[in-house]
């Protein structure tokens, strides 16, 4: 969990990131019908659970590995390869978890806590560059073995051959589902010395877990295909014998869907493909609330923006709503389509799924205090006069001889921004702003907004996110002083504190109530502004089913409840 | 010839010289950053971490440093890894290069096989309808978009024929292993269909032009009238005596078309998703791969020379008058 992914839109799960009618013809050897999912963007073939940065690769990583814990359709975190949920101490700083007897890799050694720890150990190995270092940095012991001498992470304790304990520096309320949720690699597959995981990242494409299926084959441009673990130990029922994921071009998605290419289109979200996939006799769809946001970040610490009014402002001069209403609509729709919400503007920045806080950023809960964005041209006038931002001649405002000038980074072919811009366009030109714009690709802009990049000539870019688990603490990354992943460069003491309150407890009514302060401080200050979120669509032919899957829980960890007739 | 060949050839090396340190400026004048591809969008990685990486790919060295260590290695055989892929340059690029090469040699033999006599037949006919048709048809095949096409194509002929539109095989079947060998070849050649004809439909276009013009040029000389007044055959004079001489355009044109055999095609390969070089060198650009985006458009700059040469060369073939050596 905590696996934040970032993409240019919602367009294409990008990040951040078939065949010809002859059916199962070919290979013979399957009775099962194959499920063919069509991904738009190429598989990176970095399937490795420490590793792994697109959402597709995630894919193929799910269904291979099994972590100790995972989410239901209904999110809720429960035990997968443990036999329970762990056993945690008074002040959440020791965690113990109990392994299932009898997990065997698909190479058929046994699954144990030495293999956890293994896992957790190549995390904080000294060379480890992947993003999962906030999922280990908290373990004890953890400074000593990435900086120091210690020849073992000490505060991951085998303490038999089923049971692990975790011992954490700090308390923090998320610690469960990281640590739980993270896919188990075994520890007899690679040669790991400290400091070298070059073994380990060379084997990145020949992923071996414990999970249901295997790898097959993969080719970067045409896809990967998965078999079935045939030494599989888990109790899910899997019906399908074999899962390919195809590289599709886009445009093409209903096309692969009609002639058989592919039987599932997973999490899309575009309204030109759901809205006449919905009409087609030949496809059908499923949808639940989608884990991610749009949003612009705001540049607190350089440029005008660093005035917080100015932020405030724009904000209000944003009109969501009408963005929503335009991006969202389906060209063409099928009564049931009708009946499905098409998106809203988030009331905060914050993870949609949150477990205790999701219903204040979709609205259902109003929080006392908490500034609210709503369109509102007047208001945002009036903070600008009121803050010393005073009309020129030409109409744009300006401040100590300073003009307004907002420069907005825009990622290139981004569909949400094509419809976004003349909006604001129209309405920040009306509150005496200037509005300049910089098309960069969405590595640059990535890169620009990156704390630290040098480059601080932007005030505001665009950008998705998307969350794994239910927990708030991806706030914390994205809103504490001094972060990498705090693009906003915002630093409130303030905000820190209440942040590092709400993730240091295990007191959950003590972890929502400083959590909610902080939301509060948040839109005051308001780094991010969240510009909307909607549904997730799976559309697929018709004799697939494939039922369980749910916001943080994707159709590769769903696969149990699949059949195709 | 050999002689001017070697001669040719050893002029190549300081023009390749040049073009890659052009190539390897313009890569590192984009904006953008290695370090945030090598450790992926989102990550958490602190400043030092970043670092770290950045002092592995050799990043924080100066920039005329970067280049002689590729230099260097690139002279030793080794074209560096993709930080994106992390695999190999030289197994990446032999790994999809040849789909490239398979896909647009298929369309240029396709198209040169109906180029030639279509274009041939024009210039006899002049001013006829079968003409006036022809060039008609060769104008759309230069002005339509080759996405435009394509997507015609997969819209309204794939789904009615039952055709595959995307990839270059059928994946259950290459992935679980193919029955025979003729199994694979009749995937393949399917799977061809759609992106063959897109390709072939531009490059026929341009060819059967290039034959047209040239052939109503040398129809009228009197050379080819003495052919006819001697008393050959309509067909002997046309092809054997007129031809051969407006060979020469088109050898030109097929020297210049042996480096996009190796690359071009970036936006069917992305339309069809066939496994081709465009597309792995347009995610190298987009992700700042550097020693792939250099290994691919020095390897192109490699072929367009070579292609000037060859067509040098062909010049003294098709054209006596032409002598190389001299």
């Amino acid at each position: 969990m905590n696996s934040q992914k970032l993409f240019a839109g919602l367009a294409s799960a990008s990040m951040l990131l078939g065949l010809v009618g002859c059916g199962s013809s070919g290979s013979g050897s399957s009775s099962s019908k194959p499920l063919i999912v069509g991904a738009t963007q190429e598989l990176a073939g970095v399937f490795s659970p420490i590793f792994y940065q697109s959402a597709y690769d995630g894919w193929v990583v799910d269904m291979i590995y099994e972590p100790l814990l995972r989410y239901t359709k209904d999110s809720e975190l429960k035990p997968y390869l443990a036999e329970e949920m762990p056993e945690i101490s008074e002040d959440g700083k020791t965690i113990t978890f109990k392994i299932k007897d009898g997990i065997k890799f698909s190479d058929g050694t046994d699954l144990d806590a030495n293999d956890v720890k293994f896992t957790y150990t190549l995390m904080a190995d000294p060379s480890y560059d992947g993003r999962f270092t906030g999922n280990v940095d908290f373990i004890e012991g953890y400074k000593e073995y990435h900086d120091g001498d210690a020849t073992e992470l000490t505060g991951v304790e085998v303490v038999d051959e089923h049971t692990v304990t975790f011992h954490l520096t700090d308390t923090q309320y998320d610690s469960v589902s990281t640590l739980g949720t993270m896919g188990i690699i075994s520890d007899e597959q690679y040669e790991y010395k400290k400091g070298d995981l070059g073994d380990y990242k060379s084997k990145n494409d020949q992923p071996m877990g414990s999970g249901p299926y295997v790898l097959n084959s993969y080719d970067k441009a045409s896809g990967a295909s998965l078999k079935k673990n045939e030494n599989y130990t888990g109790d899910g029922d899997y019906k399908i014998e074999q899962v390919v994921i195809k590289t599709i071009a886009e445009a093409t998605e209903l096309t692969s869907l009609e002639n058989g290419d592919i039987n599932y289109f997973p999490e899309s979200i575009e309204a030109d493909i759901i809205g006449p996939a919905s009409l087609n006799e030949n496809l059908t769809f499923d949808h639940y609330f989608r884990a991610a946001e749009g949003f612009f970040g705001y540049n607190c610490e350089s440029g005008v923006t660093k005035d917080p009014a100015v932020r405030q402002a724009l904000s209000y001069a944003t009109n969501r709503q009408e963005f929503i209403d335009a991006y969202l609509k389906y060209p063409e729709a099928s009564d049931e389509l009708k009946e499905v919400p098409l998106g809203y503007a988030p009331d905060v920045y914050w993870n949609p799924v949150s477990a205790n806080l999701g219903k204040v950023v979709t609205g259902e809960e109003r929080l006392d205090g908490l500034t609210i964005y709503d369109y509102d041209i007047e208001k945002a006038k009036q903070t600008l006069e009121d803050a010393g931002w005073k009309v020129g001649s030409d109409g744009i405002r300006e401040k100590d001889g300073e003009k307004l000038t907002v420069k907005f980074l825009l990622s290139e072919g981004n569909s949400v921004l094509e419809m976004l811009i003349p909006i604001i366009q129209k309405s920040w030109k009306e509150i005496g702003v200037d509005l300049k714009q910089n098309t960069v690709d969405f590595n640059t802009l990535l890169d620009t907004v990156t704390p630290g990049s040098g480059d601080e000539d932007w005030n505001v870019f665009f950008m998705a996110t998307s969350y794994t688990g239910v927990e708030n603490a991806d706030s914390n990354y994205n809103l504490r002083s001094n972060d990498p992943n705090n693009y906003s460069r915002l630093k409130d003491p303030k905000l820190d504190e209440e942040l590092a309150a709400g993730r240091g407890t295990m007191d959950e009514e003590a972890s929502v109530k400083a959590y909610k302060e902080a939301m509060i401080t948040e839109n005051e200050l308001i780094p991010y502004l969240p510009i909307y979120g909607n549904e997730l669509f799976n559309i697929y032919a018709k004799n697939v089913k494939l039922t369980e899957t749910g916001p943080v829980r994707s159709w590769a960890q769903a696969l149990d409840s699949a059949e195709i007739e | 010839m050999f002689k001017y060949t070697i001669k040719r050839l050893i002029t190549m090396i300081p023009v390749v010289l040049i073009i890659s340190i052009l190539i390897f400026s313009v890569v590192k004048a984009m904006p953008g950053d290695e370090v945030t591809t090598y450790l992926g969008p989102g990550s958490r990685a602190s400043e030092e971490t970043r670092q770290e990486v950045r002092a592995k790919l050799g990043l924080d060295k100066s920039l005329p440093e970067q280049y002689l260590l590729w230099l260097q290695r690139v002279a030793t055989g080794d074209l560096g890894t993709s930080i994106a892929l992390r695999k190999p340059v030289g197994e990446i690029i032999g790994s999809y290069v040849w789909n490239t090469f398979y896909l647009n040699a298929l369309a240029l033999i396709v198209a040169l096989i109906f180029a030639i006599p279509i274009g041939i037949k024009q210039a006899v006919k002049k001013g006829s309808t079968f003409d006036n048709f022809w060039t008609v048809f060769s104008l759309l095949g230069i002005s339509v978009p080759t996405f435009f096409f394509a997507l015609v194509l997969i819209f309204y002929v794939a789904l009615n024929l039952g055709l595959p539109i995307s990839g270059m095989r059928d994946t259950l079947l290459s992935s679980f292993g193919y029955d025979n060998v003729w199994q694979e070849f009749g995937d393949v050649a399917i799977h061809s269909i759609l992106p063959v004809t897109v390709l072939a439909f531009g490059s026929f276009a341009t060819f059967s032009r290039y034959v047209r013009n040239s052939m109503v040029e040398v129809i009228n000389m009197d050379y080819v009238r003495t052919a006819r007044a001697k008393g050959l055959k309509e067909k002997t004079v046309i092809y054997k005596h007129a031809f051969r001489n407006a060979q020469i355009p088109l050898v030109t044109l097929l020297g210049l078309y042996i480096p996009s055999l190796f690359s071009g095609a970036v936006i069917l390969e992305t339309v069809f998703v066939w496994p081709g070089i465009g597309k792995v060198l347009i995610d190298a650009v987009n992700q700042r791969d550097t020693s792939l985006i250099m290994a691919c458009l020095v390897f192109s700059a490699i072929l367009m020379i070579l292609g000037n040469l060859l067509s040098d060369l062909c010049y003294s073939l098709v054209d006596p008058r032409v002598k190389v050596d001299s």
